[in-house]
């Protein structure tokens, strides 16, 4: 039935006994759905930055920063929250049960200087004990040595990390071990050097 | 005292700053309401006023081309020409008398701030506004025809009278070439303020509205004003000619009130459920339907008038 | 008569984004149009052949706000068809249910701005308060209103939830009613009928000389449709109505578009009672080298990739046809002989999406166009030949065919 008009103005009426659709936001906090892709946050319990993130991260929104200071050293991973896309890669790619950063909620974001826009996580290194480089952060070794079980036996710098945390092996121990011939294999070494003393014969101590 | 008395008249009440404030708040009222048939909250009570103030802080940039004098000139007489209409209305109610013609004054002073707007858009020099102006030229063309014949026909009725006291002392809206004329006039009054579907000469999505394109701070917010004035002139202009006139005294001044509200409503009503009409489309409805039906009511006053039928 | 030039753009109240017509009026009828495109040139195209296959599909999805869908689809198709793997069944239906979502977000967002440009801003108003709850569905589904972020070669990336789906019922049955009322609103509104029927008309050869897609197509008559054409995503698992108008006007361009909703509301709800069991990605590792296309009925009309691999990690070549780069040559034919009044809406008509459809133009500091087609088809020549003779590849014998050499 052809009807021109009437619709329209039921409708209208209708807005106007409804009233306005607008949400009464800053007075009434706006909750968005539970799948809501909101800011990324870092998680401090299961993070073990091992940067999968910043190799999925297709906006390069995750950079990380590697400070030596002298014996210790730590890695920086920097979100910045102003390149964000809010994809949800990083969580997908996380290697700690997706847990190490997950998306939030949380989508109130704005802010006032650029420069200041990002959120940072702080690691602590494990650093090669012949060449002063960096091997990996502890965290994430001990996440090796967890997943593969006793197989991490087979590797110095995998059960040395984690006898150390547990505080079973202390640098006496350790110092003990060192009086051997080839003290050099059971040490906490990075990639280049591991191979270097086990392709050579070398003592690294005495050179020989 | 007199004159002074006189000047309190025109400028305070009910003349310039009362029809300044009402005009705006009727403005805000269309924006509102506006707003809420479209489920949105609307303005403040207060922005129109914002607004005003604002454009009158602004700074108002002359263009190079086409004629600055013109270009300053349009918008005051379209101002000036709507306030001495609104003192018009509004004065007569208050002292009670009004001179023979006033009412061709009054219908003559409503073309001008049409006539102001293809102006100022005619002396701007924007192929646009150029545009809106030979638009708003045909649209005058358009809906005075059926106006003026609508107009003629209340006139008619009062036998001759061209005086508002007389028109306003009688309604017409109890016969059917009242009611006829009254929704012509309705229709006319739309086009003369610009609202859709008449809204063709300063269509924004078009030719981004037109002849105002070029103006900015003060000056376009006396265009603003203007527009506000009209919203609130017109419909006074109708009820003063077709539904009884005002009084300023006791239960009248609320019966005025609720008129005005209800044509103001009307007016709105009829602007949010229409799309624009084009330019030629717009000159069909006026001078073949709207002429047609004006002419109908003005054949059926003749014929009540002259068998004496009181309800036609 | 005199004739006046009135431009629209490139900065424009009608258009979103920047793009530049210029209209050559006689009084108030329209005599000829000149389209000038190259305001928003992005390189998405070069910005994809930076980033790895999974990441593409982030920098894919930006091209266009409202077709976050259709260029990831597409694009996941022809990266899939380089390898020549079938997606799960779950997620095409996944697929299925976002691209419809977002038709039928598209096509009101279409609706609301058509109705702006008409003057008519109380069904603008009315039609985006509509959009919210469908944009609530994508946000339940996705996790976003937009960029949707769930495509990815071989599969979606994350699964709807069944909790979800009573939720996300309720909210598409509210849309059909107030659907059902503007529809016949428009259906019936005189004034509405006056101002679209018989505008901007596009005629049946008109818009198969032009390969005008989608709804454009459509409503000339011209039954054309990626989703039934092909066979992809769950669309051959249900019944469904192709909407096919013959007036080509823009009036049955709104028509077809309303009516194309009704469909995607069923087709969507079809998915949400019927989604099958399993995994929703075949965790892809690496792409052959080869090529691939990729095509979808995007809510404009069919959006079509082309992806190069060569084994690596990233694209070699990927390249972009959004459906506005067909559309928009059908404005030539549709405004001439209307009236101004009537540019703006005949060009919505086409529901015009520019950064998408993009091209690079070069000018000179006049204005004046460097490079037109041919000579564009020169330089690729000369640079085929360069190529090649770096390559030291001989001529084929087609070549020397086509040089008219014996």
């Amino acid at each position: 039935m052809k009807l021109p008009k009437i619709r329209e103005l039921i409708e209208a009426i209708k807005a106007l006994i409804v009233g306005p659709y607008t949400s009464k936001f800053p007075k009434k906090p706006h909750t968005p759905y539970k799948s809501f892709r909101g800011q990324p946050k870092f998680n401090e319990d299961y993070c073990v930055g091992c940067l999968a993130c910043e190799q999925v991260c297709p906006a390069k929104a995750i950079d990380h920063k590697d400070i030596k200071n002298g014996k210790t050293a730590k890695r920086i991973i920097y979100h910045y929250t102003d390149t964000c896309i809010f994809c949800g890669e990083c969580e997908a790619a996380c290697i700690a049960e997706h847990k190490g950063i997950k998306l939030t909620n949380e989508w109130d974001l704005a802010f006032f200087d650029r420069s200041k826009a990002f959120e940072t996580i702080e690691r602590e290194l494990v650093l090669c004990e012949i060449c002063g480089s960096i091997i990996a952060p502890k965290k994430h070794i001990l996440w090796i040595v967890e997943k593969i079980g006793e197989l991490s036996f087979s590797n110095p710098t995998l059960y040395q990390t984690r006898l150390k945390e547990l505080g079973l092996a202390d640098d006496n121990l350790i110092a003990s071990i060192k009086e051997n011939a080839r003290d050099d294999r059971i040490k906490t070494l990075c990639a280049h050097c591991r191979r270097q003393t086990t392709l050579t014969t070398k003592n690294s101590k005495t050179g020989g | 005292m007199d004159i002074l008395l006189t000047g309190v008249y025109v400028v305070f009440f009910p003349g310039f700053f009362t029809v300044v404030i009402i005009g705006l708040l009727s403005s805000w009222v269309d924006r509102k309401v506006t707003a809420r048939v479209q489920y949105r909250k609307g303005p403040p009570l207060l922005q129109p006023f914002y607004d005003v103030v604002k454009l009158l802080g602004k700074e108002t940039i002359l263009p190079k081309q086409g004629s600055r004098f013109m270009f300053i000139l349009a918008p005051l007489i379209g101002f000036v020409s709507i306030s001495i209409v609104a003192v018009i209305l509004m004065l007569r109610p208050l002292v009670a008398t009004s001179f023979v013609g006033d009412l061709i004054v009054v219908v003559y002073l409503l073309t001008l701030p049409s006539l102001a707007l293809i102006i100022g858009g005619a002396a701007s020099g924007n192929p646009l506004a150029a545009q809106g102006a030979s638009r708003e030229i045909k649209l005058i063309l358009a809906y005075e025809l059926p106006f003026l014949i609508a107009i003629a026909l209340i006139v008619y009725k009062a036998g001759f009278k061209i005086d508002l006291q007389t028109l306003s002392a009688t309604s017409e809206l109890g016969t059917v070439s009242g009611i006829i004329s009254f929704i012509i006039v309705l229709l006319c009054v739309q086009a003369k303020l610009g609202f859709v579907p008449f809204d063709i000469a300063e269509a924004e999505t078009e030719i981004m509205s037109g002849p105002y394109i070029e103006y900015s701070g003060p000056l376009l917010s006396v265009f603003k004003i203007t527009q506000s004035l009209m919203l609130f002139t017109l419909p006074v202009f109708m009820i003063t000619v077709f539904w009884g006139g005002i009084q300023f005294h006791g239960w009248e001044l609320l019966w005025f009130v609720i008129k005005y509200v209800v044509i103001l409503v009307l007016i709105i009503v009829i602007k949010n459920t229409n799309p624009r009409v084009r330019i030629d489309q717009a000159l069909k409805f006026f001078w073949g339907f709207c002429t047609v039906l004006a002419i109908i009511a003005f054949v059926l006053a003749v014929i009540g008038n002259t068998y004496g039928i009181a309800w036609l | 008569m005199k004739k006046t030039i009135i431009p629209i753009g490139p900065y424009h109240p009608l258009q979103e984004e920047p793009e530049f017509f210029m209209l050559t009026v006689e009084g108030e009828t329209v005599v000829d149009v000149d389209v000038q495109i190259g305001y928003n040139h992005r390189g998405i195209e070069k910005l994809s052949e930076l980033k790895s296959f999974d990441q593409s599909t982030f920098v894919i999805e930006r091209i266009c706000g409202i077709c976050s869908t259709s260029h990831p689809f597409a694009y996941t198709r022809a990266v899939e068809d380089i390898e020549g793997v079938e997606v799960p069944m779950r997620a095409k239906y996944i697929r299925t249910i976002i691209a419809e979502g977002e038709r039928i977000h598209s096509h009101l967002l279409w609706l609301g701005l058509a109705g702006h440009f008409l003057g008519y801003n109380t069904v603008y108003m009315w039609v985006w308060k509509l959009r919210e709850e469908i944009l609530d569905v994508m946000e339940i589904i996705s996790g976003n209103r937009n960029n949707y972020a769930m495509f990815k070669p071989g599969g979606v990336r994350r699964d709807i939830n069944p909790e979800d789906i009573p939720l996300i019922m309720k909210k598409l049955d509210k849309i059909v009613p107030t659907l059902k009322m503007l529809f016949k609103a428009v259906r019936d509104d005189p004034v509405i009928h006056a101002r679209t029927k018989g505008i901007g008309v596009l005629t049946k050869e008109a818009s198969i000389n032009f390969g005008a897609l989608g709804p454009t197509s459509r409503a000339s008559g011209v039954a054309r449709d990626v989703r039934k054409d092909t066979v992809y995503g769950a669309y051959h698992e249900m019944d469904w109505d192709m909407i096919v108008t013959n007036n080509g006007d823009v009036f049955d361009k709104v028509v077809v578009r309303i009516l194309e909703m009704f469909e995607s509301v069923k087709i969507i709800k079809y998915c949400l009672l019927h989604l099958p069991d399993g995994e929703i990605d075949l965790k892809i590792k690496n792409i052959p080298p080869g090529e691939g296309i990729g095509t979808h009925e995007a809510p404009r009309g069919e959006t079509f990739h082309y992806v190069r691999s060569d084994g690596s990690n990233s694209p070699v070549r990927h390249k972009v046809r959004a459906p506005t780069f067909m559309n928009l040559p059908t404005y030539k034919a549709t405004i001439k002989g209307e009236k101004i009044a009537d540019a703006s809406i005949i060009l919505a008509a086409i529901d015009p999406c520019y950064c998408c459809t993009e091209r690079m133009s070069i000018r000179d500091t006049k204005g004046e166009r460097l490079f037109n087609g041919k000579e564009l088809i020169r330089l690729s020549q000369i640079k085929t030949q360069t190529l090649k003779q770096k390559l030291g590849v001989k001529e084929t014998s087609l070549e020397k065919l086509v040089q008219g050499k014996p």
